[in-house]
């Protein structure tokens, strides 16, 4: 019997494009950007750091929790069954969002663990005193910590893609990188930081060419553009929920099936087994080898909730909706007196990091917060590459199609303010 | 029904079978098996081993290779009854970004798959990584001129004579020993044309 919340069909409205669509009406349900902050409304721009939630992805959870909670896989009653075949079920909403098989979806807590999964099972066991890893300036610390351990423990090396000054990966200086003894090359589809869209098809095949292995990190794609994994050409992709309008402590890695069939378990426990004696155990096949102990299983009912949800808006309308906002926000932006950009990529995602002459990025950012205003301001998890922009951090304002261009416009008009108060 | 075909990227582990593919789709009697035989033109190799790991290896230069499980010859089973399935190269080709434009070349069908439509889906897929991976809008190929049947056959799926000859390069053993003395390249060409239409960013109505 299918579970009741299982029928409740996302409340998103049928729609064919981005100018038929009522993006008001989808924002209406996003019940916490009705809330106020220090008194004022709202203007929640830090979606690159974890997205807003709609309604229909609350309630999937909260039924869950509500009507149907038992753990998976392992109790014949009703309950355990209902629980089962919501889990496994969302494992095929996400699947198919992603255009994937979803016998090669590993659904764990995010981008960082998927990372460190292939560092730890595929890279480790395989890595030697001699190969090289290949990372890009531009990548976030989950994308480069993981290798640095592999690197240190198996006497390999990194090496790293240099950018543009536009902030764009100088692709000539890759290829050149791209030498017999690199075995792995890991890159941010999309930058946290700068918000480019790095031409992730293009590198796979050279990779591929080569029988470079390749990583992506699709944590800023995957929420914000339309992400076909089968069509990309990479070996392993990771993703993350919460950015996705899914719940924290989501997501998955999708693997290649006779990669993902070659590499031993991460992590010990239940669910990942076969069968155990103390004599041996004989683990299960994946994606259930990597997915020991009870999972996050409202949660995850929650993603694949929020992957229907956001088909039935259309990724395609997404990245249009949000692309009209980058544009309506990078000329705003620049009617600022001293207030410097970083990232100016001819395919750029919604992602603004910017500093202002004379300022600190964490006084603009609270100062921001008083007037309603969330940013995120730092580092951005991406020391190596602000040390390269030469700066010590910045503010970012990252945009999703729930925004509205009188959100940047109060942004703007708040950097005014606060610019001439700190200045 | 016929198994699917599989596409993937080529390495220089590829590069003898790769020969020895393109080989007998062209020359020799083995290629009359199939229509795309050049074996009344020329004799000797149709594809020189150092010219095909530079296009291995150099970027923006693919050499696609398709492949499909196909189950072997029963007698050639493990044990009576236990069918494997054999993924075997059924047809490659190169594509590069040749200054800009996309160029076409070293296209061969196993001749015992050809007329399947195995030649078709590489075509297309070659044409997709020029258009969609390097954003190149035209694709361009030689061919030599006699060849009326394999002109055709490109006609029919979008490409033109251009009236751009190139001429054989007599002497140069890499291109095979020519048979005959008037032998000479055209270039064909096809415009490649966005496939994913933009999102209209505003108003869903036509205009």
């Amino acid at each position: 019997m299918t579970p009741a919340f299982a029928k409740a069909a996302p409340s998103a409205p049928q729609t064919t494009g981005v100018g038929a669509i009522d993006w008001a009406a989808i924002r209406a349900q996003f019940p916490l950007l009705t809330r106020t902050v220090h008194g004022k409304s709202l203007v929640y721009l830090d979606s690159a750091n974890t997205g807003q939630k709609p309604q229909a992805v609350i309630d999937a959870v909260n039924d869950f929790s509500a009507r149907h909670n038992a753990n998976v896989s392992r109790a014949v009653h009703a309950l355990g069954g209902e629980a089962t075949e919501a889990y496994e079920g969302a494992r095929t909403s996400l699947a198919r969002f992603l255009n994937v098989r979803r016998d090669e979806l590993v659904l764990c807590s995010g981008t960082t663990f998927a990372l460190n999964l292939v560092a730890y099972s595929w890279a480790l066991p395989r890595l030697k005193a001699g190969d090289a890893i290949v990372l890009t300036r531009m990548e976030h610390h989950a994308n480069i910590v993981p290798w640095q351990l592999v690197a240190e423990r198996t006497g390999a090396t990194i090496k790293v893609a240099e950018l543009t000054p536009e902030g764009e990966l100088d692709l000539d200086g890759l290829w050149t990188l791209l030498t017999p003894e690199v075995k792995l090359l890991a890159v941010a589809h999309v930058s946290n930081v700068l918000g480019t869209v790095n031409p992730i098809r293009e590198i796979c095949r050279e990779a591929a060419k080569r029988g470079i292995v390749t990583v992506v990190d699709g944590s800023q794609a995957v929420p914000h553009r339309p992400v076909d994994i089968a069509a990309l050409g990479c070996d392993f992709y990771a993703l993350t929920g919460h950015k996705m309008c899914g719940p924290t402590g989501t997501g998955g890695l999708w693997g290649r099936r006779e990669l993902l069939a070659q590499m031993p378990p991460f992590l010990g426990g239940g669910e990942m087994i076969k069968e155990v004696r103390f004599e041996g155990t004989v683990f299960n096949d994946p994606p259930m080898r990597f997915e020991a102990g009870t999972p996050n299983i409202a949660g995850h009912i929650g993603l694949g909730t929020a992957a229907e949800w956001l088909s039935s808006v259309g990724m395609a309308a997404i990245e249009a909706r949000e692309q009209q906002l980058l544009e309506h926000a990078m000329q705003a932006l620049q009617s600022v007196p001293g207030l410097r950009i970083f990232g100016t990529a001819r395919e750029k995602a919604a992602v603004i990091s910017f500093a202002i002459e004379g300022t600190h990025a964490h006084d603009l950012a609270t100062l921001l917060d008083l007037e309603g205003i969330a940013v995120r301001s730092g580092q951005h998890c991406a020391h190596p590459l602000l040390a390269w922009f030469g700066v010590s951090a910045t503010c970012r304002a990252s945009l999703a199609f729930y925004n509205t261009e009188a959100e940047i416009d109060a942004l703007v008009t708040a950097v005014n303010k606060v610019r001439t108060l700190l200045l | 029904m016929t198994a699917p075909l599989h596409f993937r990227t080529a390495t220089l582990a590829d590069r003898d079978a790769i020969i020895a593919l393109v080989t007998s789709a062209y020359r020799g009697e083995a290629s009359r098996a199939g229509w795309t035989t050049e074996a009344d033109l020329l004799d000797g190799p149709r594809v020189a081993p150092e010219v095909l790991e530079h296009d291995l290896t150099r970027p923006r230069s693919v050499v696609v290779i398709a492949e499909r499980d196909e189950v072997p010859d029963v007698a050639a089973a493990p044990e009576p009854g236990v069918l494997v399935t054999v993924r075997r190269m059924v047809a490659c080709a190169h594509v590069c970004d040749d200054d800009g434009a996309g160029y076409f070349g070293m296209f061969a069908v196993d001749p015992t798959r050809q007329g399947g439509g195995v030649g078709d889906a590489v075509l297309r897929e070659c044409e997709r990584i020029a258009r969609d991976e390097w954003r190149l809008t035209i694709m361009r190929m030689t061919v030599i001129d006699v060849r009326d049947e394999l002109i055709a056959w490109y006609e029919r799926r979008g490409y033109r004579r251009t009236g751009v000859f190139k001429p054989f390069p007599y002497g140069d053993a890499r291109f095979g020993h020519p048979k005959r003395d008037d032998l000479r390249f055209e270039v064909l060409e096809k415009a490649l044309i966005p496939q994913a239409a933009p999102v209209p960013l505003h108003g869903g109505a036509a205009p």
